[in-house]
């Protein structure tokens, strides 16, 4: 809806709103402020015209009953009539006859009768209808009445036959000489009126002009109803029901009737005689009353629709008018906003102020726009080119990286790689990008479960691992072992978009790997037979070797001293010789032995182990005056007898190298996270750095025989011992000043 | 007469409450030397209502009744009232005579008994008068003028009972009938009930007022049962006054004219202020309201009709504005009083066609 259909339609809704508003205030107007509206004011006039009508209703039937009074005056005092009635009764029928047809030729239809009553005998004299006349007055109560001193005039409800009559009876008297009555009363004048044509009359020309839509009814002082105008028995009956219409009084009412409408009841008192009158009631519906207003609504309803549409013409093309110059500015508008920075709204004669202001503002703005769209461009090119080298320096690294670099996106085709990639896969860029990546360079077998691993990626049923080996198939079909990093790209509502991937190449290492393993295991079944054979051969070598020692040591005792000397030289040599080939069995056996015994690691207190390992060297410790010393030793999970020898064996060793001080061994431990290190420190010879892994070697010595007995077994078994405990032992030493062989042993820890 | 003491004493309380008229009781008693049973005839008028005043004024000035008066050894003295409510405690205790009277007043002095209801003197409606209203009802809330214990008041009950009011709905105000149309146009009152002509001079002076409310009223003429019963005869004669003036005026336009010229000069004595109303408009009152009323001033009781202040009565009853002892049988009686009807009977012997009238 464009503005200008929306001013007409706000405007005449406004139009209409405001038309219905007073409208409305004109029919009911602001009866707090006193304002009559005109339904009211309607009713007002409805009220004060049924007042007039009734008023006037009554002063003319007053008036004609006036008239017939002043007839009754007339002939009762027609001075004729009054000599008869005293002397000659007889002439009184001619006389009346006379007068009756006078009056009748006046006012027709008005008299039903004329009667001159004795006011003696009570018998009529004369009479307009001739068959009454000898006979006596009937009502009789009214003869008395009018026959009562005083009432010189009296007007009486006589019935005419079923119908309602009016009698104005009057006294005759006898007359003086000036004319007027000497009080003595020789008879009543009784003139009969038809009430019914008297009420029409006297109505029909009361509602000339007046409201003609009012109804009439009209009660005697007993409330019995002697005129009924129009079809009106509803409106009786609440008349009859309301007790508020008084006879005797005269006001106006507001009465429900039965056709849940009012009505709008004036009621008027017609005086009759004395306490007598009727009761006029001018009644109308309210619905009647505002009939009226009916044509002056419709016209109004009508010329205001006739405004609106008008209104609506004119407010149409004042909107359009108004909204010319909008129509302008927005086609500028879109023309700023379709790019043409430059124009600008262009304001015409007769554009109003705002209008102008308005354009002056547009272009202010477009200016302020059109500026900062230069600096804006200038700065994304400035942008666009750093990002540009960024992205040329970013692929420079991702060129230079030793590893494959690649993006997949969401259906796993390639959205990135790196030169390595390209080198590996051996298909240019603009091959790669787009491909498939799982159907091209997955192995066959392996295609359709990827991908489905893949796409557990992106829906995030699962994590990609961040490590794993695959085999990819390159250009040239060459199978190659990939070392892949993965991690999941997202966007930033954390939804995934693809994958970035580094792969390596380790199909060299993965050979290497695979020929080292192999070489491993064989130099493990090699050892392992090796250790077999030194078992076997030190255990097999043992029998004979202690057959040949027993016969040497034999050959010794029989026959030392008792050879030559070279004989007794050889024979000491076969005896030190058996005894270190014993020495070296012994060792060897052990050393066998460490391997080949089974694992029985429990909690060992390793100060008992050392206690032990000192009281098998108690000899050698004697000896040589050793000092054996000790700190605080933990309960370890080890081999114990393995312990006990690992122990005897490095404090035997100190012993052995204390060169020319005394031995003094100090044995030590301390816990270093869930392991315990040992450390068992001398003050002996010392070893050169360049010895230290040496002397773990089975077979190594540093020194002469002669200088140092040994095999050169002990520290190796340590360091079997050692290691079969998942320690590992090493040392630190300075020539002359002493040894400390460190080893780590496993704490407890909790089942 | 023990009794008859404690009603007489009720009724000028009672009086006295209604219209606060205990102070202009004795204020009519200074003035006019007004003594319990005097010698004197001292007859009660107001001549600002037409046409009671108009008849009392011709009374007044009648020769021949003021000479039969004399000789009977009750000279006639006329005092004006303001209201026929202040004449009633002077009638009950025998200050005054006789006097013209408004239906309520008259009801007032006959229900217990202490007066003769002579003769009609005016039979006419008196209205309530609304500045712009249309209906009764819109009358709620409204300033309202009243006499206290008059026809206007009588009338005033009448139309607010049938617009389903009562007088705490409306704000009464007590005034004198010749101020309230002047009271109207400033707008100091919004209506008011009074009896002619100030309707007719409030609807003359502005097409605005309207008369809302419109009921009988009639005016009497008593005479004090104590003075009849001790002069029957003066009775006679006072009541063949009244019979006169009315047939004086009848018999000519001049002598209604002469008697409505008179009224005025009465009622300008009284107030001291120039009548509003013209001699037009007084004559035409009183041949309305009197002249030409059938058989005025009889009453004509009939049997079958009720009985003229029947209605009244009842009314007054219903709203508790009668003394207790009051008894519609007082009123009946003193509605049968005859002396009118032999007046009426014997022109010759009280001279009702014999007319002079001191200018």
């Amino acid at each position: 809806m464009n503005f200008a259909t929306r001013i007409a339609l706000h405007f005449g809704v406004l139009f209409l709103a405001a038309l219905g508003s007073l409208a409305l205030l004109w029919y009911v107007g602001l009866p707090g402020l006193g304002v009559v509206g005109a339904g009211e004011q309607r009713l007002r006039e409805a009220t004060r015209l049924l007042e007039l009508s009734a008023s006037q209703q009554r002063d003319m039937i007053r008036f004609l009953i006036e008239e017939r009074r002043g007839d009754a005056l007339v002939v009762a005092e027609n001075r004729v009539l009054a000599e008869q009635l005293k002397t000659n009764v007889g002439r009184v029928q001619a006389t009346i006859e006379r007068e009756f047809d006078r009056l009748q030729r006046a006012y027709p239809d008005v008299y039903l009768s004329s009667q001159v009553v004795d006011a003696h005998s009570r018998v009529v004299l004369a009479s307009s209808n001739l068959a009454e006349v000898g006979a006596v007055f009937a009502p009789a109560a009214v003869l008395e009445r009018a026959l009562q001193p005083g009432m010189t005039e009296l007007i009486e409800q006589v019935p005419n036959g079923q119908l309602p009559g009016l009698a104005i009876v009057r006294q005759i008297f006898e007359p003086d000489g000036d004319g007027y009555h000497t009080g003595n009363l020789l008879g009543v004048l009784i003139l009969r009126i038809d009430v019914a044509q008297l009420i029409e009359r006297a109505i029909s020309i009361g509602r000339e002009g007046l409201e003609r839509s009012g109804r009439s009814l009209i009660f005697d002082a007993g409330g019995q109803l002697l005129v009924r105008l129009a079809q009106i028995t509803s409106a009786e009956v609440v008349f009859r029901r309301d007790q508020r219409v008084v006879h005797g009084f005269e006001g106006t009412l507001m009465l429900p009737d039965d056709m849940a409408d009012e009505l709008i009841v004036v009621y008027r008192h017609v005086p009759l005689g004395g306490s007598q009158g009727w009761t006029l009631v001018h009644f109308q519906s309210r619905h009647d009353a505002l009939a009226a207003l009916k044509g002056s609504v419709q016209t109004l309803i009508f010329a205001g629709l006739l405004l609106t549409v008008v209104s609506l013409l004119f407010i149409g093309f004042g909107a359009r008018h108004l909204t010319r110059p909008l129509k302008r500015l927005t086609y500028t508008t879109r023309q700023f906003d379709s790019g043409h920075l430059s124009v600008r709204a262009q304001s015409q004669a007769g554009d109003s102020r705002e209008l102008v202001e308005l354009s002056e503002a547009f272009n202010g703005m477009a200016t302020g726009i059109e500026q900062s769209h230069h600096v804006m461009e200038s700065k994304v090119r400035e942008r666009t080119l750093a990002l540009a080298r960024e992205r040329d320096v970013a692929q420079s690294y991702l060129d230079i990286a030793a590893v494959m670099l690649m993006v997949l996106d969401r259906s796993g085709r390639i959205a990135m790689i790196n030169r390595k990639g390209v080198e590996l896969l051996g298909r240019p860029v603009s091959a790669l990008l787009g491909q498939d990546w799982f159907g091209t360079y997955l192995p066959a077998q392996e295609q359709e479960m990827v991908r489905q691993v893949f796409q557990t990626f992106m829906t995030d049923q699962a994590q990609a691992p961040a490590y794993f080996e695959s085999c990819v198939i390159n250009a040239s079909g060459q199978v190659l072992v990939m070392a892949w990093h993965n991690t999941v790209l997202r966007d930033d509502e954390g939804r995934p978009t693809g994958t970035l991937s580094s792969a390596e190449d380790i199909t060299g290492r993965r050979q290497a790997q695979t020929a080292l393993e192999s070489a491993n295991r064989e130099l493990a079944r090699s050892n392992a037979e090796l250790e077999q054979f030194a078992y076997v051969a030190s255990h097999d070598l043992q029998e004979p070797l202690r057959s040949v020692s027993s016969c040497v040591q034999l050959l010794k005792k029989r026959y030392g001293g008792t050879l030559d000397e070279r004989a007794d030289e050889f024979i000491a040599h076969a005896v030190g010789g058996s005894q270190r080939m014993q020495a070296l069995i012994d060792d060897l056996l052990a050393y066998s032995k460490v391997s080949a015994a089974p694992r029985t690691f429990a909690a060992t207190d390793s100060l008992a182990a050392l206690n032990l390992a000192c009281a098998n060297l108690a000899h050698a410790i004697d000896e040589n005056r050793a000092q054996i010393t000790h700190g605080s030793l933990p309960t370890v999970n080890a081999d114990a007898a393995q312990l006990v020898q690992l122990l005897q064996n490095l404090i035997g060793n100190a012993l052995k190298f204390h060169g020319n001080r005394p031995a003094v061994v100090h044995v030590d431990a301390r816990q270093e996270g869930d392991d315990w290190l040992f450390s068992v420190a001398d003050q002996g010879i010392g070893i050169e750095p360049r010895y230290f892994d040496r002397i773990f070697r089975l077979f190594q010595r540093l020194h002469t025989r002669e200088e140092y007995a040994g095999t050169g077994i002990g520290l190796t078994i340590c360091h079997k011992i050692v290691e079969r405990h998942g320690g590992r032992i090493w040392l630190a030493s300075e020539v002359g000043l002493g040894t400390t062989f460190y080893f780590t042993l496993p704490g407890l820890r909790p089942m | 007469m023990q009794t008859t003491g404690r009603t007489i004493v009720g009724l000028v309380l009672l009086v006295a409450w209604l219209a606060g008229a205990g102070v202009r009781a004795q204020d009519y008693v200074d003035r006019y030397g007004l003594v319990p049973s005097s010698p004197a005839l001292d007859l009660g008028a107001q001549p600002l209502g037409y046409p009671s005043g108009v008849i009392s004024s011709v009374m007044r000035r009648d020769r021949r009744l003021q000479a039969d008066l004399a000789a009977a050894g009750h000279p006639l003295q006329v005092h004006a009232f303001r209201r026929g409510a202040d004449m009633v405690g002077l009638l009950a205790n025998h200050r005054l005579e006789a006097g013209l009277l408004g239906d309520m007043p008259t009801l007032l002095a006959a229900a217990t008994g202490g007066v003769w209801i002579v003769g009609l003197v005016k039979q006419t409606s008196t209205a309530i008068v609304s500045a712009g209203g249309g209906h009764v009802r819109e009358l709620a809330g409204k300033r309202i003028a009243y006499v206290p214990a008059s026809s206007a008041h009588n009338t005033l009950l009448q139309g607010l009972a049938s617009a389903g009011l009562v007088e705490s709905d409306v704000k009464l105000l007590e005034m004198g009938v010749d101020n309230m149309p002047a009271a109207l146009a400033r707008g100091d009152i919004d209506a008011f009930a009074a009896w002619e002509p100030a309707p007719s001079l409030a609807l003359a002076a502005s097409e605005k007022n309207r008369i809302v409310f419109r009921g009988l009223s009639a005016d009497y003429f008593v005479i004090d049962r104590e003075f009849e019963r001790r002069a029957p005869e003066t009775a006679h004669q006072l009541t063949a006054g009244f019979v006169r003036a009315i047939e004086w005026m009848r018999r000519s336009q001049k002598n209604l004219e002469m008697a409505a010229q008179w009224v005025l000069a009465d009622s300008e004595a009284f107030t001291g202020q120039a009548p509003v109303a013209t001699v037009a408009q007084v004559m035409a009152i009183t041949r309305r309201d009197i002249l030409n009323v059938p058989s005025a001033p009889a009453i004509g009781l009939m049997p079958g009709i009720p009985a003229p202040l029947k209605n009244e009565f009842s009314f007054l009853r219903q709203l508790d504005k009668l003394p207790g002892q009051a008894k519609w049988e007082s009123v009946e009686a003193a509605l049968g009083y005859d002396g009118l009807s032999r007046v009426l009977s014997n022109p010759k012997r009280f001279g009702t066609r014999v007319f002079d009238y001191a200018p």
